[in-house]
């Protein structure tokens, strides 16, 4: 199999215990192989997102069409509005208020995205790490707080179980037992390095060390996930 | 706000800053309709959080589409700097709205090479994620479940390497 074949056969569950074991390793380790997978999410939730919002933006435009006429064009057409017309444009003033809801919601830095934790779905898995992933992965930080904790303790070298355990002590409001835990991995060299910049940054200015905070911040790498939100922050220290 | 609201807000400034650049009202139009839909979608999941003025993220959604119309014409005779004539944006909003405007645009990109994919690739790809089942999937299609997902899996590597490639192009 290639990488892309394990990508597929791991997202959509279909390999051994042991296939899914080694390709979170390599996961964990290398950092080509990481890229190659969050490019594959990626493209996933764009053609998802793309394709899913079709049909809401056919209808959009046919709210938007008179509006434009009305405001742009030099005459007006004459519109009938048939019951169905009208039905069309209700539905697409709730998808448009949808949209506005989002889009004019302001941003705070503790709006970040986190990737789920590969793993985890294995049936009948029982260790801490698969657990925890369930679990964190479901949004129940405070539930997956002790496996992820046992985890990493139970194998230093697990950088993955290291990067959510440290997450989750984030989202449960502990930013100073955060910080540590990524200032680990920001000395490794792992596919987990330079998301950890932006996180050590963000645990650090959380707990009142703006210069720590703008050390890590500076150095989150233009083309990382992160490197947004570390801009963000970067503004508010300014 | 209304969406009447945002068209009475908006596109009078808006307008008058298109047209000082060289379109006409009817381009004006398309372009300020075409940038309200374009947001609509990158809005349409839920996880898009917009870090600047509504009206500056606005302004250069349609600046960079009157970019690209006049590209694709090749119309010459705008002398003034794309940049200039806009006089109620403060500067340090260019950023966000700039970083907003690129994540718009590298979705478009990857729905764009899509297009350039074969009949087949296109159409396993869209399918899969409008699918609840691949199995099902794999039946409407006529295929068996392991050509399916090894079929995507070669689509799914060339769609990638098209994005990355033109990434770094562009």
């Amino acid at each position: 199999m290639n990488l892309y074949e394990q990508i597929e056969a791991y997202i959509s569950e279909t390999l051994s215990p042991e296939e899914r074991s080694a390709f979170e390793r390599r996961l964990a380790q290398e950092p080509a192989v990481k890229k190659a997978y969050e490019d594959w999410l990626y493209t996933e939730a764009v053609v998802q997102k793309h394709e899913a919002a079709a049909a809401g933006a056919a209808q959009l435009r046919a709210v938007l069409e008179p509006l434009t006429r009305e405001h742009f064009r030099e005459k007006t057409a004459t519109v009938v509005r048939t019951g169905r017309v009208r039905k069309l444009v209700f539905a697409a003033v709730a998808v448009a208020a949808v949209l506005l809801l989002f889009v004019l919601t302001p941003a705070s830095i503790d709006r970040y995205p986190v990737t789920p934790m590969p793993n985890v779905v294995v049936r009948g898995a029982t260790d801490h790490g698969k657990e925890g992933g369930q679990l964190f992965n479901d949004q129940q930080y405070q539930a997956a707080l002790p496996h992820l904790k046992a985890a990493a303790a139970a194998n230093p070298e697990d950088v993955m179980a290291a990067f959510y355990y440290g997450v989750c002590l984030l989202k449960t409001e502990q930013p100073g037992a955060a910080l540590p835990v990524f200032e680990k991995l920001v000395q490794s060299s792992s596919a987990y390095q330079e998301d950890s910049y932006f996180f050590a940054a963000l645990c650090a200015y959380k707990t009142g060390n703006q210069e720590l905070a703008k050390k890590y911040a500076t150095v989150v790498p233009s083309n990382n996930l992160y490197h947004k939100n570390a801009a963000r922050l970067l503004k508010k220290l300014d | 706000m209304l969406l009447s609201e945002i068209y009475r807000k908006y596109a009078p400034s808006i307008t008058a800053y298109l047209k000082s650049k060289g379109a006409d009202t009817e381009e004006c139009g398309d372009i300020f309709q075409e940038s309200l839909i374009d947001i609509f979608k990158l809005a349409a999941d839920g996880k898009f959080v917009l870090t600047c003025p509504f009206e500056a993220f606005l302004l250069l959604i349609c600046k960079r589409k009157w970019i690209n119309l006049l590209k694709k014409k090749s119309r010459s005779g705008v002398t003034k700097s794309l940049d200039d004539g806009y006089p109620y944006l403060k500067d340090n909003t260019d950023a966000e709205a700039s970083a907003h405007a690129q994540q718009m645009e590298q979705e478009a990109l990857v729905m764009e090479l899509l297009e350039q994919l074969s009949e087949r690739c296109r159409e396993i790809i869209r399918a899969s994620y409008l699918s609840d089942s691949q199995q099902k999937l794999a039946e409407q299609l006529g295929v068996s479940y392991a050509y399916l997902r090894k079929k995507k899996s070669i689509c799914m590597s060339e769609l990638i390497e098209l994005v990355n490639h033109n990434r770094h192009q562009s």
